[in-house]
């Protein structure tokens, strides 16, 4: 197994996709925009029978199209070559033998001046080869800039790991990178190229998965990490309010981070210490005062789950994490971009509201009406199909019915860990990594 | 919006897109409002669905008639349920048709549940009963052709899209036909082509090529109320001369005739000229065709005759029990009467109203083990202990019942056992046709009288006064000899009134029991035993 794995590093960059031509498939992807606005001026006369569904069905398609409508105009910001902050990269790892040297060894093969690098690297309380791993990277590449390792016995968590990779941090940015996530060797560059605004607070990197090809489970976590970086976070970002810089690999301003460090170490919700959603609780404080932003230009790829059961329950951690914060957070976004925030709302009314209308549309109604919901499953497709075709069209894969499954997966089954997420908030035990 | 990018390839680039959508679906959005004249994506999504449910019903028919899993798994794959197990090869000699208004998971007195709808339907195939279609019934009432004896018509009224599109899957599973009353104001002309409740002209014209479905007529303007005097009270269509306020008088009859022959001819246009069809029925609006509270007396007869030249057939419903449910193919089978299907009836109800209604053949004998088809038009009545009891109610001061499927009886000599433990007189029924024609043979204590009604008038043909010991514990007999249109009646096997001629349009009818008493609420009669025969002419 570990041999595989570092014989998929030597190509990692050849993983990098391939923008090509697919005229036909965006000609499919507005020709299905086209009917789904058809379908929609339809339902507006029905909505006078079903007003829920109605104005649900309305709601969806606007926030989504917007999405795309957004995303499209994501701009990006150039590079000032004269400007180049020192960076930290903080590392903090828990039983991570397998990935973790290769995950530093990335660092050094950045475009970016070698004297303003610095690593740390926790080990968190690993009980397999982690440490010692650590040690052997360090002599490998220490000649080139200091790496520092920081061993604890027991484990602390891996909020503990990332204050600390902060507080010990001599640089102006600090680079979060999970360990199990490796960077593009121009990642550096594009991430800092945004702190010449002295607004922005954090930048979020775009991630893909490392280890697509090992099944279905991964494939279809491929295509969904894409989207959602490429579309929802590309949407959020033209506002600066990009509200998850995810850990696998974001820069924040260490200066602006330690106004809140304390805070953020020691955050307590509903009377129970957070041990989970770190990176999106961070993003959280940073947002209240500065902008946060996206760059799809800085690359990293990252291991995903590859069992099931591994995948369902990170996508639990998730959903709790973005209850307790999109909580947090819906007591400040309103004093954002309006069209931001507006979004924002919208989406938490929307992820609210969609298992009950699943429930009703597919369940409900057609008892007591004894119809099929062929309505509400055309729409949910043709949203699914969009995204898809989008995939399909920007990627050049043709795994647009894999992207289909995947958001459909996403929709039908992961919709119900929301409410099972609200069950279950104070329940801790899902929290470490 | 520091992050965006609005450069102006973008914006033009996007605007173009935008522009071209919007243009896309506006024009195609507005072809379907102006040319495509109701063009309804949801008939599609209906007709998916409706495809997707005749598989599901396939397999709950085949599990209705008690078939495993297995097989109902297959059957639902593609079995064709046209096949009629029922192969006695006998011939009707009547044909029930039945009325439906809407279906729909709102119930009320109008309106039945899709789940109950398709029961009753699959208790009539599972009983054997095929539907038929307009043409074969024409046939049939002109005596051009013969039915199987099984058969009946399902007509729907008014056009409703709920009855459409619930109804079709289940008349696709079981092979079954139907006719759709449309009233053309609010299906036809463009105005109200919008209307979610009615089909639309353009859904129509696809009913019209549904091999399921069949197109009459259900009058244009006919299906309202409108007002029938000064005072601005509203009233049927057909019945009444309306009140025209500019003139402030009401029509003529002139203009009574004109606006109801101009309606159903209009109606009749509008449905050939729209789905290129021969329309050949008319269902009265309400089932009203001037026989109600009018304030017009000749309201009937004139609209009778003036509907009875521009259609071939003509439909009305009836509701309760007051007389034979099927139509005969007799002088006025042109006005085909249909029964109104309660939206309580379980399709056991359906099932056993039709077949009682069936033609009984002579020799009968009841032994009154079970409801053959007993019908109460006033009173109550109600099996017991293999008994038929007539009760009077509390608003009545007797009772009266019939037999459904005897009214083509004609020469029979019938005999009944009876025992009267309360009430004053008894009477046979002879030769009933409806309530307001039949003879009948009645005992009191004292006299028995041959009577006869005709037109709801009553008249006593002959009369004997002498002492008749009306079985109050005990069993007696009460029988008839119907001949012709002559009747005797008899007591206890024995003479008591001597054979006398009946009007001759009762020369066939079928047989019933009636009772009086003092009071309300007392009279009661059993019935153990009828024994019908023919008699050598």
């Amino acid at each position: 197994m570990k041999k595989k794995i570092f014989q998929e590093k030597e190509t990692i960059n050849n993983l990098s996709v391939k923008k090509t031509k697919n005229t036909h498939v965006w000609i499919t992807f507005f020709l299905t925009i086209y009917f789904i606005l058809l379908v929609k001026l339809t339902t507006i006369e029905a909505i006078i029978n079903d007003k829920f569904f109605g104005i649900y069905s309305i709601l969806i398609t606007t926030y989504i199209l917007s999405r795309f409508l957004f995303s499209y105009f994501h701009g990006t910001v150039p590079t000032d070559e004269s400007y180049k902050p020192t960076v930290t990269f903080v590392v903090p790892a828990k039983n991570e033998e397998d990935n973790i040297a290769e995950t530093i060894r990335r660092f050094s093969k950045v475009n970016y001046p070698r004297e303003k690098i610095e690593v740390i690297a926790i080990d968190d309380g690993s009980t397999d080869g982690t440490l010692a791993e650590m040690y052997r990277i360090k002599k490998e590449i220490g000649n080139k800039f200091n790496v520092e390792i920081v061993h604890w016995d027991k484990n602390k968590g891996k909020r503990e790991g990332m204050a600390e990779g902060v507080l010990r941090a001599k640089n102006e940015i600090v680079i979060f990178i999970d360990s199990d996530s490796f960077i593009d060797k121009d990642c550096v560059t594009h991430l800092v190229k945004y702190f010449v605004n002295p607004k922005v607070g954090a930048v979020c990197g775009h991630s893909d998965v490392y280890n697509k090809d090992t099944n279905l489970l991964t494939k279809m976590q491929t295509v969904r990490y894409y989207i959602a970086f490429k579309i929802y976070k590309s949407a959020e970002s033209i506002f600066g309010t990009v509200t998850c810089c995810p850990g696998c690999c974001s820069a924040y301003r260490k200066e602006y981070v330690l106004e809140f460090l304390d805070k953020w170490r020691k955050q307590k919700f509903l009377g129970v210490r957070c041990t989970y959603g770190d990176d999106r609780s961070l993003t959280n404080f940073i947002i209240q005062k500065y902008e946060t932003v996206y760059s799809e230009d800085a690359m990293a790829w990252t291991v995903v789950p590859e069992k099931f059961r591994q995948y369902m329950r990170q996508q639990q951690r998730w959903k709790k994490s973005w209850l307790r914060e999109t909580f947090i957070a819906s007591t400040f976004m309103w004093r954002k971009n309006p069209i931001a925030a507006l979004s924002f709302y919208a989406y938490i009314f929307l992820a609210f509201i969609s298992p009950i209308v699943f429930f009703r549309a597919m369940i409900w109604y057609p008892y007591i009406t004894n119809s099929l919901p062929i309505v509400y499953l055309t729409g949910l497709f043709l949203m699914l199909f969009l995204h898809g075709l989008y995939y399909r069209a920007s990627v050049g894969v043709r795994s647009w019915f894999l992207a289909i499954i995947s958001f459909w997966f996403n929709t039908v089954i992961l919709m119900w860990q929301l409410p099972w997420a609200l069950i279950t908030l104070r329940d801790t035990r899902w929290g470490t990594r | 919006m520091r992050y965006a990018d609005f450069s102006f390839k973008k914006v033009l680039s996007m605007t173009m897109v935008f522009m071209i959508l919007i243009f896309a679906t506006g024009i195609t959005y507005g072809q379907k409002k102006d040319y495509l004249r109701g063009f309804s994506i949801s008939y599609y999504f209906n007709t998916i669905e409706n495809t997707l449910k005749t598989f599901a019903y396939k397999y709950e028919f085949s599990n209705y008639q008690g078939n495993s899993f297995t097989a109902s798994v297959f059957d639902a794959l593609g079995k064709d349920f046209s096949l009629n197990s029922d192969n006695s090869g006998k011939t009707a000699k009547s044909l029930p048709v039945l009325v439906y208004h809407g279906i729909t998971a709102n119930t009320d007195e109008f309106n039945i549940s899709p789940d109950l709808f398709k029961e009753q339907m699959f208790a009539l195939k599972e009983a054997g009963y095929e539907t038929v279609k307009i043409d074969d019934v024409m046939a049939f009432f002109r005596g051009e052709k013969t039915l199987p004896e099984k058969s009946f018509l399902l007509t729907f009224d008014d056009g409703r899209r709920d009855s459409f599109y619930n109804a079709d899957p289940i008349l696709q599973t079981l092979n079954y036909t139907a006719v759709m009353f449309v009233i053309t104001k609010e299906s036809v002309s463009e105005a109200n082509s919008r209307s979610s409740f009615y089909l639309s002209k353009w859904e129509l014209e696809r009913v019209a090529k549904n091999n399921n479905w069949e197109i009459e007529s259900h009058g244009r303007n006919a299906h309202g109320f409108y007002p029938i005097d000064e005072k601005g009270n509203s009233g049927h269509f057909f019945s009444n001369k309306l009140w025209l306020k500019d003139k402030n008088r009401l029509e003529t009859t002139e203009e009574f005739e004109d606006r109801i022959t101009e309606d159903m001819i209009g109606a009749k246009e509008d449905l050939e000229n729209s789905f290129r069809i021969h329309v050949t029925s008319f269902a009265f609006p309400f089932g009203e065709f001037g026989q109600e509270e009018t304030n017009f007396n000749e309201a009937n007869e004139i609209a009778l005759r003036d509907s009875k030249s521009i259609y071939d057939f003509l439909y009305y419903q009836i509701r309760g029990e007051n007389g034979f449910t099927r139509n005969y193919p007799t002088e006025d089978s042109f006005l085909i009467k249909r029964i109104k299907v309660e939206t309580s009836w379980k399709g056991s109800d359906l099932v056993w109203l039709l077949n009682t209604s069936s033609d009984k053949s002579l020799s009968y004998i009841d032994n009154m083990d079970s409801d053959n088809g007993w019908l109460d038009p006033w009173g109550d009545s109600y099996m017991e202990n293999e008994n038929l009891v007539l009760k009077a109610s509390p608003n009545t001061k007797g009772s009266f019942v019939f037999l459904n499927g005897t009214y083509l009886w004609s020469n029979y000599e019938l005999e009944a056992s009876v025992n009267f433990p309360k009430g004053s007189a008894v009477a046979l029924i002879a030769q009933y046709k409806d309530e307001k024609n039949y003879s009948m043979c009645k005992f009191t204590y004292d006299h028995a009288t041959l009577e006869e009604k005709i037109d709801g008038k009553q008249k006593i043909l002959a009369i004997t006064k002498k002492p008749f010991d009306l079985p109050r514990s005990e069993w007696g007999k009460i029988g008839a000899i119907v001949d012709g249109n002559t009747i005797s009646c008899l007591w206890n096997s024995e003479e008591a009134i001597p054979k006398e001629e009946v009007n001759e349009i009762l020369s066939h009818g079928g047989i019933g029991f009636t009772t009086w008493g003092e009071k309300f609420n007392e009279s009661e009669l059993r019935i153990k035993k009828i024994v019908a025969s023919p008699i050598e002419l």
